[in-house]
């Protein structure tokens, strides 16, 4: 082996290690499902999706939130948080699927007895922890 | 009333309390460790529910069937643990008669 030889080597490897190092994993690449759409709602229909899409919802109204998966695992971890616009967590849920492969649809929803509070709020929706999307809409006194 | 007035004169707004917020979900997915819902028998198809607080039969009815009236259906698939359909318990876990 030569300077010349020796010398590629010493500065190629840590480079080929590095940049290895540096590529970007894929999130969902273990479990093979992804988030396609996220709604929401007033209702949900019995397939789970949004029958009654809205981003502006009366304090006495159930928010839905629809969210549909393509792909499968043998786990997956959906989970919907809620915020209120001052920051404030309203809700933090999550439920455990394990699609089989077609098209898959998750709901979770969100009621307050005494009414919601009108303002801004945001619901993002988390697969495996990583953020797949938000939703913003908001809440008037007087229901729409 | 200047800036001062703008900083020190507004109320702040009460931060709104959620603690008393209900929440619940279902899926079409299979659920971790059960297996694919396909592979049941027609008469006793259907999944589980657990119900949240601030559920009632007809509520749940109205969103699986889409239909509030439908809940004899979910009530008579789960006789032996709903004595009065009136009442349902945070926990309980109700079969749902597929639709």
């Amino acid at each position: 082996m030569n300077m010349n030889q020796y010398a590629r080597i010493v500065v190629g490897l840590p480079l080929a290690v590095a940049l290895f190092a540096c590529s970007p994993s894929k999130p969902g690449a273990q479990t093979g499902v992804k988030v396609t759409d996220i709604a929401v709602g007033r209702s949900v229909a019995a397939d789970k999706t949004i029958a009654e899409k809205t981003e502006s919802f009366g304090p006495a109204d159930t928010f839905y939130l629809s969210v549909k998966t393509e792909g499968s695992g043998p786990s997956a971890t959906l989970t919907a948080r809620w915020t209120y616009e001052d920051g404030q967590v309203v809700d933090e849920s999550r439920q455990n699927i394990a699609p089989t492969g077609s098209a898959a649809v998750t709901e979770f929803h969100l009621s307050k007895p005494d009414g919601w509070p009108a303002g801004g709020y945001k619901v993002e929706v988390l697969l495996d922890g990583a953020s797949a999307g938000t939703r913003d809409f908001k809440v008037t006194s007087a229901t729409s | 009333m200047g800036i001062f007035g703008d900083l020190f004169g507004k109320k702040q707004k009460p931060r709104p309390d959620f603690s008393n917020v209900q929440s619940g979900g279902s899926s079409t997915a299979p659920i971790p460790g059960v297996g694919p819902p396909e592979t049941k028998a027609p008469s006793m198809a259907g999944r589980t529910y657990v119900v949240v607080s601030g559920d009632s039969l007809s509520k749940i009815a109205k969103r699986e069937y889409g239909d509030a009236q439908k809940w004899p259906r979910i009530y008579e698939a789960n006789r032996n643990i709903i004595k009065d359909p009136d009442l349902i318990y945070p926990g309980q876990e109700l079969r749902i008669p597929e639709a």
